[in-house]
């Protein structure tokens, strides 16, 4: 038992079969298709639907009151499928040429089925599934950072909505799959090798230039076509890191140095409000040249045509307000960085009760909190630690020159940089340093610290120990990486200085050969206990 | 496999160049509606399926080659009958022209380079 279904053919009623029913209306609706850029095409169709009619009122006499799918498949095969009947008419050949562009599929916006803006459908048409799964691709993104909710945006504005019935049966084209890849790379090949074949040909008459250009023109067209979709799909992939890491620096997500992101910016521009303000202005100025070569990129890669001139102003306009912001800032924190100023204090050192005067640092408190640092220019390392979030500490720097008489004293030199002498002279003030003088060790912090309220201004701390001549000091392998161009005369390097003993002379230290090992002292290799907090410094 | 291709492709190019003047010159005889034209093309082997017709005859109407007049058949809905117009006869004897022109370039062509 089947379904049958009353059908009005060309103003004969026909009962027909429910597949059959279907058999013969994509046929016609395939048969509209084909003529519907062509002028009579209603006229056309009444004469195909009437002679239809004709074909298949044969098939009903009183034994058989039904059409069945076997006498639609007949009358098909007797008037031939719509791609047969394409050699008549130069119109038809240009709705051939036109139908087999459709059939590449491009995104568009799918206007018919959209929650919001079609974008969700519209990719779900464009990968052959159901817009549900797009649409939770989309919720989930939304959560991680918010991202989904940028891409959407983006997408919004870059794909253009299915208007047309031309645009919407684009978007639900001939899927892009290895098939059609590889039905295309045949035919670009093929015809290659035509061209190539006919150049011989071509060469010997008159227009070679022409010919060989366009070759050359046809080559390069079918190159560029695979080039622009990979260099698309690296643009949308650089552009699409990026900015999720931009957008990470404009949440404070992740640190710098150990510090937040706000609170890295808060060290160079000390305020709150610059902070919003740099952080805008690098989102701007670093952010839409990625966003637009996202957005290129996505066009190259899904075939998006059409440039829409107020994008690009707007995206220019932000830009460079993003520019003038961050020139803004950077100028003002370079206006900061325009005066130095050396706090130089002395301090006197205890006469030792030996003759020997061993140096040694300590970072105790710090070494273990360490966690991350950078190399401003090499010796000079800016740190903080996980415990005092907001401090910055670097490391201080040791020079050993010859005393000018038979005294024994160091300089402790604080700098800072600063709009004007007297606000660097304050910064430098505000730099903690601490460092120790018992019985015949000098225990010299090996990092200088300050609160990032002082903002980052290039604040150096420099010990300058002037030693008298002819006496012995010990330098112990605490001081590794302080050590800075300390004079000897017997040309080793900083880094090779540690652990050995010297003796002043006018010239410099002069190395000492290993003395008698059972000298060495080690008083203050442990840190004392109860050693005051940082922050109190020496002045 | 590729010249099969290119054999059909130009087969179809020719009977598509000569199909109009075929059409007219079934109509000469006086009118017809398409079935019958597309009987006579078949036995000429000119058309493979009726379906190539229809567009052919709407365009050659709506150029005003071709009229037509309805009439009621018995076995089916209203038939159109086509017949010549006067510029449809006018264009069936240039193209006839044409044609008898070309035959006689082509066969001597032909002859002229025949292989032995």
């Amino acid at each position: 038992m089947n379904k049958t279904i009353n059908i009005n053919l060309s103003g004969m009623v026909f009962n027909i079969e429910e597949n059959a029913y279907q058999l013969l209306k994509d046929y016609l609706q395939a048969i509209k298709n084909k003529f519907k850029n062509e002028e009579g095409c209603d006229e056309i169709i009444a004469d195909i639907e009437a002679r239809l009619a004709e074909l298949l009122k044969v098939n009903i006499h009183a034994g058989k009151q039904v059409l069945i799918e076997n006498d639609i498949t007949q009358a098909i095969n007797i008037m031939g499928k719509p791609d047969d009947f394409g050699e008549s008419t130069p119109e038809e050949k240009q709705t051939q040429t036109e139908g087999k562009q459709n059939k590449t599929r491009r995104v568009f916006r799918d206007g018919d089925n959209k929650t919001l803006g079609g974008v969700c459908s519209g990719i779900a048409a464009y990968f052959d599934t159901d817009p549900l799964w797009i649409r939770v691709l989309f919720l989930v993104l939304f959560f991680g950072f918010g991202t989904g909710f940028f891409i959407y945006i983006i997408l919004w504005i870059i794909i253009p909505e299915a208007k047309t019935t031309a645009q919407k049966l684009e978007m639900r084209g001939e899927p892009i799959d290895m098939h059609t890849i590889s039905k295309t790379v045949k035919e670009e090949a093929e015809q290659l090798k035509n061209r190539l074949q006919n150049l011989g040909e071509d060469m010997r008459k008159s227009n070679v230039g022409g010919k060989v250009g366009n070759l050359l023109y046809q080559i390069f067209h079918a190159f560029f076509n695979i080039i622009s979709k990979v260099v698309g799909l690296v643009f949308t992939l650089v552009g699409l890191c990026v900015f999720a890491l931009i957008l990470c620096i404009l949440f404070n997500v992740g640190k710098v140095f150990n510090l937040s992101i706000h609170d890295f910016f808060y060290s160079f521009v000390g305020a709150d409000f610059s902070v919003f303000y740099i952080k805008t202005g690098l989102f701007l100025f670093l952010g839409i040249p990625f966003i637009m070569l996202m957005y290129k990129g996505t066009k190259l890669l899904l075939s998006i045509r059409g440039t829409y001139l107020w994008l690009n102003i707007t995206a220019g306009t932000l830009w460079f307000m993003g520019l003038v912001m961050c020139l803004y800032v950077f100028m003002h924190v370079a206006a900061d960085f325009s005066e130095e100023t050396a706090l130089k204090q002395r301090i006197p050192l205890l006469n030792t009760t030996t003759d020997t005067l061993i140096i040694q640092s300590e970072a105790s408190e710090l070494n273990t909190d360490v966690v991350s640092g950078f190399d401003w220019d090499r010796s000079h390392w800016y740190i903080n630690t996980s415990k005092q979030p907001n401090e910055w500490w670097g490391k201080a720097k040791l020079t050993i020159i010859p005393s000018e008489n038979d005294s024994l004293y160091a300089f402790v030199i604080k700098s800072a940089h600063g709009k004007e002498k007297q606000e660097a002279a304050e910064r430098a003030k505000r730099i903690w340093y601490n460092y120790k003088n018992q019985n015949d060790t000098l225990l010299l912090d090996k990092y200088f610290g300050f609160t990032n309220q002082n903002k980052y201004r290039n604040q150096e701390v420099e010990i300058l120990l002037k030693v008298p001549k002819n006496k012995i000091i010990f330098l112990d392998e605490t001081l590794r990486d302080m050590l800075f161009d300390t004079e000897n005369i017997n040309e080793i390097t900083d880094e090779e200085m540690i652990n050995k003993y010297w003796q002043m002379t006018p010239n410099g230290l002069n190395y000492l050969a290993p003395l008698e090992p059972a000298k060495t002292p080690e008083p203050a290799a442990a840190p004392s206990p109860q050693k005051a907090p940082k922050k109190p410094a020496c002045n | 496999m590729k010249s099969n291709i290119n054999t059909e492709n130009t087969q179809s190019q020719m009977r598509k160049g000569v199909l109009e003047l075929c059409t007219l010159s079934v109509l000469a005889n006086g009118e017809a509606y398409p079935t019958e034209i597309i009987e006579q093309l078949k036995e000429s082997k000119m058309v493979v399926v009726e379906g190539t017709l229809y567009p052919l005859l709407t365009r050659l109407k709506n150029a005003n080659y071709l009229t037509y007049h309805w009439e009621e058949s018995t076995s089916g809905p209203p038939r159109k009958y086509y017949r010549l117009t006067e510029q449809g006869e006018k264009l069936l004897n240039e193209l006839e022209h044409t044609w008898d022109e070309m035959v006689q370039a082509v066969n001597k062509l032909l002859k002229s380079n025949k292989r032995k």
